[in-house]
C-alpha cells in the first residue's frame, strides 16, 4: 500500500482559554515598579462619566488568567487543527501557496526593524526607506514598468487603485469613458474592483463549452481578437486582463489586444496575481501593459491565508506616474548634501513625498505593509537574479508535470488536452462525476490523505472546476503522492467521498447551515 | 395568452408559467438548481420595477458560487416570494413550485414565443451540458 502524508493520530481537544482560567495565575512576571501610588492621584473615575464605567461587580472583566504553559499549549493545539504550507502540500490554484523561506522571517524579526514606530521621521528610518525604494526599482526591472506604489495592502486593493488611476487619467484628459472590458478568464475580483471605482464592467466571452468536442472552432479560453473588436468603442476606458488567465493559459493574443486598445485611446490593465508563471522570463511592458498589480503575498513568498497579510503593489508606465497614490519615496542627492544626513553609500537621502500632480490620494495609512515588502525584498535578494527566472520555469514545469501525469486517468476531465499550461492546471469534474463523486467530495477526501484541497468551482465556466497549482517549491515525490491520492479517491468511489474528511478534528461541515446562520463568536 | 400550467424556459435557465389564477410566475429550472447546488441566499428583484429582457433581476448564492437571475422577457415585478429570504432551499426542493422567485406581468405578451417549451428546453440542456 502506498504511504500518504495523511495519517491517523491523536487530535487534541482544546477549550476556550477563559474556561481554563484560575484566579491569580499568570504567564509573566511583572517587574516591580518604584512608583509609589502618590504619583497617580487620579483614576478613570476622574475623567470618565460614571455611567460609562464598567461595574466590576455586575459585569466583571473576563480576562483569562493562565500559566505560560497553558497559553503555549492552547495556541499550539489550535494550530495543529489547521493545514498549512509548513505541514502539507497546498495546491490552491490561483493563490500560489508556495513555501515561504524562513530567512524572510529572520530578517523581518530583527530587533531594529520589528520595534520601529510608524511615526518616526524620515531622517531616522533611512535604511527602511531605502529598502522600499530599492525594492521598487527591482520590481520595475522585472516588469519593465517605471514606478510602483506599495500603498495597496491586498491584490484587490491594487486593482481598485489601478482602476482609480485610470478613472483620474481620463478625467484629466477630459474624456468620458465608462466601460472596462473584462474577459471571462479574469479573476473574479476584477469586475468588482472596476465597478467600485465607478466603471461599468463588460464581460468578453473566451470560453463557450468545457468539452473538447464542443469547442472545435471556438477560442478555447483565450481572448478572441474578433470577439474583442465587437466591444471596442470610444466609451472603453480600459481592458483588464488576467495573465496567465484563470484557465492557467498564457494569453497569447495579449499583444494584439493591447495594440487594439491603445489605438482606441484605451489603457491596458493587467492583473498580475499569476506573475509567478513568468517572473524573470518576460516583462509585462513587452506586451503592452500600462498598469499592473502584483501580489507580494503570492509570487514573492510572504505568508498569507484567511485574508492577509497582503501587499498589492501597483506599477505604471511613465505617463501614469503622476497619478499614483501618495506618499511615495524619493531619493535625492542634493537633499543629502543639504541635510548632511547619515545617507547611504550612494549618497542618497530618502524622503516621503506627499505631492503628485494628479495623485488619486491616499489608499492606506502610512506607506503600506512594510513587513510584507521586507520579506519580499529578502526573497528576491536571497535568490539572486539568475534564480528568479527559475521560479517561473519550475512553476510551469511542475504544473505541466501534474497535467501530464493525470492524463491516463483524467484525460476526459482536461478541458485543454492539447495545450501546455502555465503555473496551474485546471480540470473539470467529468471523470469524478462518472464515479458519482462531486468536486466537493473530492476536495474533502484529499484532506484525509494529508493534502490541502485545490481551488474548486472556479473558474466558473469550467464545470465543477478543480484548479491545481503545485508551485515551484514542491518535489516530484510530493506531486506523485498527490496524483496517486486523486486516483485512489476516484477508485474508492462515492461512498468514501461523500463522508470525508474523517481524520480531521471536525468532519464534513454543513456548509448550507454555516452560510445561512454563521456564528461569529 | 399562454396555456395554464405550461412552462416556458429561457436559455439562461429561468422559467415563466401561468398559474390557475392567471398570474405569471417566474423561477429557475430544475437543471439550474442542481447545477448551483445547495442554495444559501437569494437576492430578490424589486417589486414594481420594470426589467428589460436579459437584464439582471436578482442573484442566487449557493455554496459553490453566485449566479445571476435574468429577465427572460420584458416584465414588471408584481410580487416576490419572500419565503426565500428564510428558506432559500425551497428552490432546491421545488424549483418549479414553492421555490418560485416572483410573480410578474409581461410587458409584451407575445414575448413568450421566444422561449422554449419543456421538451425543447430539455434537449437544449442535453446538447449543451452533457
Amino acid at each position: 500500500m502506498k504511504k500518504f502524508p495523511g495519517s491517523k493520530g491523536l487530535v487534541f481537544n482544546e477549550d476556550l482559554l477563559i474556561n481554563q482560567s484560575s484566579k491569580g495565575l499568570s504567564g509573566i512576571s511583572m517587574p516591580s515598579n518604584n512608583l509609589s501610588g502618590a504619583h497617580i492621584s487620579k483614576t478613570a473615575k476622574d475623567y470618565i462619566d460614571a455611567k460609562f464605567l464598567r461595574n466590576e461587580k455586575s459585569s466583571p472583566l473576563l480576562l483569562p488568567e493562565v500559566s505560560e504553559s497553558t497559553a503555549v499549549r492552547h495556541f499550539t493545539r489550535l494550530s495543529s487543527w489547521n493545514i498549512c504550507v509548513d505541514t502539507a502540500f497546498y495546491p490552491l490554484g490561483s493563490c500560489t501557496m508556495k513555501y515561504n523561506p524562513k530567512i524572510n522571517e529572520t530578517i523581518a524579526s530583527l530587533n531594529n526593524i520589528r520595534n520601529l514606530h510608524p511615526m518616526l521621521p524620515a531622517g531616522y528610518i533611512q535604511p527602511i526607506l531605502k529598502i522600499i525604494y530599492e525594492f521598487n526599482r527591482l520590481l520595475c526591472g522585472l516588469t519593465g514598468l517605471d514606478e510602483f506604489t506599495f500603498n495597496p495592502q491586498a491584490g484587490a486593493a491594487g486593482e481598485f487603485t489601478g482602476m482609480k488611476i485610470i478613472k483620474k487619467y481620463f478625467e484629466v484628459k477630459n474624456e468620458k469613458r465608462n466601460i472596462v472590458l473584462i474577459p471571462d478568464s479574469s479573476h473574479g475580483t476584477n469586475p468588482a474592483s472596476s465597478y467600485i471605482a465607478g466603471f461599468t464592467p463588460v464581460e468578453i466571452k473566451t470560453f463557450f463549452a468545457d468539452k473538447p468536442a464542443d469547442i472545435k472552432n471556438k477560442s478555447k479560453g483565450y481572448i478572441d481578437i474578433n470577439e474583442l473588436k465587437k466591444y471596442i468603442n470610444k466609451d472603453v476606458a480600459a481592458i483588464m486582463i488576467t495573465n496567465p488567465n484563470t484557465f492557467g493559459l498564457f494569453e497569447k493574443n495579449i499583444r494584439e489586444a493591447a495594440e487594439l486598445m491603445h489605438k482606441n485611446g484605451s489603457l491596458v490593465y493587467m492583473d498580475g496575481a499569476n506573475f509567478n508563471a513568468f517572473i524573470g522570463n518576460c516583462r509585462v511592458s513587452d506586451f503592452g501593459v500600462d498598469i499592473l498589480h502584483l501580489n507580494l503575498h503570492k509570487t514573492f513568498s510572504t505568508p498569507h491565508g484567511g485574508g492577509g497579510p497582503g501587499s498589492g503593489p501597483v506599477g505604471v508606465k511613465d505617463f501614469l506616474k503622476e497619478f499614483l497614490p501618495v506618499p511615495y519615496i524619493s531619493a535625492d542627492r542634493q537633499a543629502a548634501n543639504k541635510k548632511q544626513a547619515a545617507n547611504d553609500e550612494q549618497g542618497y537621502y530618502y524622503e516621503l513625498k506627499n505631492k503628485r500632480e494628479y495623485s488619486i490620494g491616499r489608499i492606506s495609512s502610512f506607506y503600506g505593509n512594510f513587513a510584507v515588502i521586507l520579506r519580499a525584498y529578502s526573497y528576491l535578494l536571497s535568490l539572486g537574479r539568475q534564480n528568479i527566472s527559475k521560479i517561473s520555469e519550475i512553476a510551469i514545469l511542475n504544473a505541466n508535470y501534474m497535467k501530464k501525469k493525470l492524463k491516463d486517468t483524467f484525460i476526459e476531465s482536461d478541458p485543454f488536452p492539447e495545450e501546455l499550461c502555465m503555473h496551474e492546471c485546471v480540470l473539470n469534474d467529468n471523470v469524478f462525476q462518472s464515479e458519482g463523486i462531486s468536486t466537493l467530495d473530492f476536495a474533502k477526501s484529499i484532506i484525509d490523505y494529508g493534502f490541502h484541497p485545490p481551488t474548486i468551482y472556479f473558474p466558473k465556466n469550467i464545470h465543477g472546476a478543480i484548479m491545481i497549482e503545485p508551485t515551484e517549491t514542491e518535489s516530484i515525490k510530493t506531486m506523485d503522492s498527490f496524483i496517486d491520492a486523486m486516483k485512489e479517491i476516484k477508485k474508492k468511489g462515492n461512498k468514501y467521498g461523500s463522508k470525508s474528511p474523517k481524520n480531521t478534528k471536525t468532519g464534513r461541515v454543513n456548509e448550507v447551515l454555516a452560510n445561512k446562520n454563521p456564528i461569529f463568536k | 395568452m399562454a396555456d395554464n400550467s405550461k412552462f416556458y424556459f429561457a436559455k439562461s435557465h429561468e422559467w415563466i408559467s401561468l398559474d390557475s389564477n392567471n398570474v405569471y410566475n417566474l423561477g429557475i429550472s430544475d437543471f439550474a438548481q442542481s447545477e448551483l447546488g445547495d442554495i444559501v441566499y437569494v437576492q430578490l428583484p424589486e417589486i414594481g420595477k420594470q426589467y428589460k429582457k436579459d437584464e439582471k433581476i436578482g442573484e442566487i448564492e449557493s455554496v459553490k458560487s453566485v449566479s445571476e437571475i435574468y429577465a427572460p422577457v420584458d416584465l414588471t415585478i408584481k410580487f416576490v416570494n419572500s419565503k426565500l429570504n428564510e428558506t432559500p432551499e425551497l428552490i432546491n426542493n421545488e424549483p418549479l413550485g414553492e421555490g418560485f422567485i416572483a410573480q410578474i406581468e409581461l410587458n409584451n405578451s407575445s414575448d413568450l414565443s421566444s422561449l422554449m417549451d419543456k421538451n425543447s428546453y430539455e434537449s437544449f440542456v442535453k446538447s449543451n451540458h452533457e
